[in-house]
Parts: C-alpha cells; sequence; structure tokens
C-alpha cells in the first residue's frame, strides 16, 4: 500500500481495472475526502455527502471506461459525478436551507461573536464558520458551486469550468457576484457585532 | 483606476491572486472601493478558515469499507464471468461431439434396411483447405461430387438444405485435425456453439458478441470423428 501512494490516479486506476484491491483503497483515501467535502458543502448534510462519496466511487468501479485521462484530471471527474449526484439527491430530498440574514434569529448579534478569551474565541470562530456554511447554503445554485469550488476546494477557474462544464469566464463572473453577495452579508453582520468575527 | 476598474479586480486583490499596485492606490482615496476592499478580505479570512476546519473531515469508514465490498464483488462476478465463458465453449464442443457420434454409432443398425430401398443420402465431402482465414461465400450449395467410386452416383442434396443455404453465408470448412486419408463419406451435422470458437480457428472475434451463440456445420468422417467444421451466417 505505501508503494501504491506514490502512483499517479492513472496509474492506480490501470491496477484497478487489473484487479487491484489496494489500488483501488488507495485512490479511495487519496480522492473521498475532497468529494466528501464537496458534498457536504453543497448539502450540508452528511448523511447525504456520504452517499454522494459512496455512488461516486461506485461509478468509478463501474464505470471507469467513462473516465479519458486526455480530457482532465480524475480529479475534475470525480467533482463531476459528485456535483450530479449532489443535484439528483437535493432534487429527491427537496431540501429547503434557510437564507441567512433574512431571519430574525440569524440578524440577532450573537454574543459569542464578541472574543474575550481562548475560549470565546473558538466559539466565535464556531459561530463565523457556521454561519458561513448557512450562508453558502443558501446562495443559489450556481453561486454555491463556484465558492465551494474556487474558494473552499481552491481550485483554479479551468478546473472549475472543467467540473462545472461552462466557460472561464462564467466561473469568474459568477465568483464575483457569488463573493459580493457573502461579503455584503458577513458586513452587516460585523457591523451589527462589532466583534471578532473569525 | 476608476471604482469600475476597481470592481473587476477586488475579488483577485482579496483572494490573494493578484498584487495591484493602482488597486492598492484607488482603495487609498476611495472610502467606498476601501470598504470593499475590506469585505472581501475578511470573507476570504472566512472561508480561508473553513477549508482549514473542514481540512479533516472525512466520509466514515463505513463507507471505505462498503466501497471495498463492492469492489471485491466486482471481482468476483468478472472471475467465473470469464471461466464461464470458456467452460461454456468446451462443455458445447464436447456436448456437440458427443451427439454426433452417437448419430454416427446407430448408422450401421439402419444400414440394411436402407440398402433395400433408397440409398442413404451421402454429404459430399469437402476439399482440404489450409487453416487460414477462409472466404466468406454467399448462397453457395454443396458441390455436387460421386462419393464412392464404385457407385459414382452423383449426390444431390436435400431441396431444405438448398434453400437454407441459399439464405446462408458460410466459410469453408476448416479442417480440425489433418488426416492423409480424403474423407469417403460423412456427415454434415448443424449445431450451435460459442462465438468465441472462432478464435479456436484463428477467425476474428467481435468482442462485443463474443457471448452469442453462432451456427457451424460440422462433417463428420465414418469413424465418428470431427473432421472439419465451417461457420454459418
Amino acid at each position: 500500500m505505501t508503494e501504491l501512494t506514490h502512483l499517479a490516479d492513472d496509474e492506480l486506476l490501470r491496477l484497478m481495472a487489473s484487479g487491484d484491491e489496494a489500488a483501488f483503497t488507495t485512490l479511495y483515501r487519496r480522492r473521498h475526502p475532497a468529494i466528501y467535502r464537496f458534498a457536504l458543502q453543497m448539502s450540508g448534510s452528511p448523511s447525504l455527502a456520504e452517499e454522494v462519496t459512496q455512488e461516486v466511487f461506485l461509478t468509478l468501479l463501474t464505470e471507469r471506461r467513462t473516465y479519458e485521462g486526455t480530457k482532465g484530471p480524475l480529479a475534475a471527474y470525480l467533482y463531476g459525478i459528485a456535483r450530479r449526484q449532489v443535484w439528483r439527491r437535493l432534487a429527491q430530498r427537496r431540501m429547503q436551507l434557510p437564507i441567512p440574514g433574512s431571519d430574525e434569529e440569524d440578524a440577532r448579534v450573537p454574543e459569542s461573536l464578541i472574543a474575550h478569551s481562548e475560549v470565546e474565541r473558538d466559539l466565535a470562530r464556531d459561530e463565523a464558520l457556521g454561519w458561513l456554511r448557512r450562508a453558502v447554503l443558501a446562495l443559489p445554485a450556481g453561486y454555491r458551486e463556484v465558492v465551494v469550488l474556487c474558494d473552499l476546494h481552491e481550485l483554479s477557474y479551468a478546473d472549475a469550468a472543467r467540473v462545472l462544464g461552462c466557460a472561464v469566464g462564467t466561473v469568474r463572473s459568477r465568483l464575483h457576484r457569488a463573493r459580493a453577495l457573502l461579503s455584503e452579508r458577513l458586513a452587516a453582520r460585523k457591523s451589527s457585532s462589532s466583534g471578532c468575527l473569525v | 483606476m476608476n471604482c469600475a476598474d476597481f470592481e473587476k479586480v477586488v475579488v483577485a486583490m482579496a483572494r490573494g491572486k493578484m498584487a495591484d499596485a493602482a488597486g492598492a492606490e484607488h482603495a487609498k482615496v476611495c472610502a467606498r472601493c476601501a470598504r470593499r476592499l475590506a469585505n472581501e478580505r475578511m470573507l476570504s479570512g472566512v472561508l480561508a478558515a473553513a477549508v482549514s476546519a473542514d481540512a479533516a473531515r472525512t466520509a466514515a469508514t463505513a463507507v471505505e469499507q462498503a466501497l471495498v465490498a463492492a469492489f471485491r464483488k466486482s471481482q468476483a462476478a468478472s472471475r467465473p464471468h470469464r471461466r464461464a465463458w470458456w467452460a461454456g465453449a468446451a462443455v458445447a464442443a464436447i456436448a456437440a461431439a458427443t451427439i454426433l457420434a452417437a448419430v454416427i454409432l446407430r448408422k450401421p443398425a439402419e444400414q440394411p434396411r436402407r440398402a433395400e430401398g433408397k440409398q442413404p443420402l451421402a454429404y459430399p465431402a469437402p476439399a482440404p483447405v489450409p487453416a487460414t482465414v477462409p472466404v466468406v461465400r454467399e448462397g453457395r450449395q454443396p458441390r455436387s461430387r460421386t462419393v464412392r467410386a464404385s457407385r459414382r452416383r452423383p449426390v444431390t442434396p436435400s431441396k431444405a438444405p438448398v434453400i437454407e443455404a441459399n439464405r446462408e453465408q458460410m466459410t469453408d470448412f476448416i479442417p480440425v485435425f489433418y488426416d492423409p486419408e480424403p474423407i469417403e463419406r460423412g456427415q454434415i451435422v448443424r449445431v450451435r456453439l460459442p462465438r468465441s470458437a472462432l478464435t479456436v480457428f484463428g477467425l476474428p472475434l467481435n468482442e462485443e458478441h463474443a457471448e452469442q451463440a453462432i451456427r457451424a456445420d460440422v462433417l463428420l468422417g465414418e469413424d465418428g470423428l470431427v473432421r472439419a467444421v465451417r461457420f454459418v451466417k
């Protein structure tokens, strides 16, 4: 297994196709955290994220011939499967998430956002992260995807465009608008709390 | 730089992807753009915190276990499949040979009765064909040849095979083994074989249809042994 960790994705795929279980496990352990986090950040549901992760790698098992290394890296291929799975499952579950800033509770200034000590700072950080996750989930679908891929997964515009199947310019403009929405809401929270957010 | 130009670069500046001196200068003189840059940078900070906070998040080990089980299952399912492919071909070939041998062994008992009436129909023995890829011919009838020198009687195939042959494409007979003695009498039996049998005779095989059956005419000698095979489409 330790030797396999040095192999590239494509080589692991080749070994996997010939029945090498260790190659499959290595590939899974290398790639699944990003896929799981993507599904989690897109849906906000750990159970859905696990379902999507499992489905993505099952698809890789059964339909790996659909992956063409010349069209892009394996990671982009896996993100693409995960994206379709997330939308399908969200549509099935009809998840409706509250929009941050739209309800009274969200508009209220949490006392814990004002840091007084290390513990409180941690709490404030957790609160801020919780707020951010809700805010990302509340973004329109197209905006949410680019924020998750470009800002939370640090993909380049080109890679994100490959995953989303759109132009690089589209990714750039969507990210610009999405960030504008988020930063406005974040600024509103900060001004109302006058404390540290992170 | 004006505010509109600043708006184009503010996200890249806040994400640390671009160090725009003109943008920074503009933010010093424009309070609105300075606020915009500060908000974007604050958002980048929160997003970076989320990235590090989520870094350790992974799926439960049960997911990996389920996937490994699925991998093993898929491997187990594919192995017998390959075995069955060849085993099926072998079983079919043996079954065909057994049936043909049984048919031939019964022939001598029926022979005397037939001698009083019509002569038994004997299909002509094909000319030996080199074991290369044969030419596929369309609707060719079996050649009419005398079978035994003493009888010198032309052999006419029954109507049904002729009609069928007109609709069929078939290869030449491919000898199964080299026999220096020319065959005098023989019998052709139509069988169905796995398409993989084509490769045994050096014929090209379309992998997509490898599991389908293909019709073949098996030529049996008087001793009941398979002498030649031709494939029929």
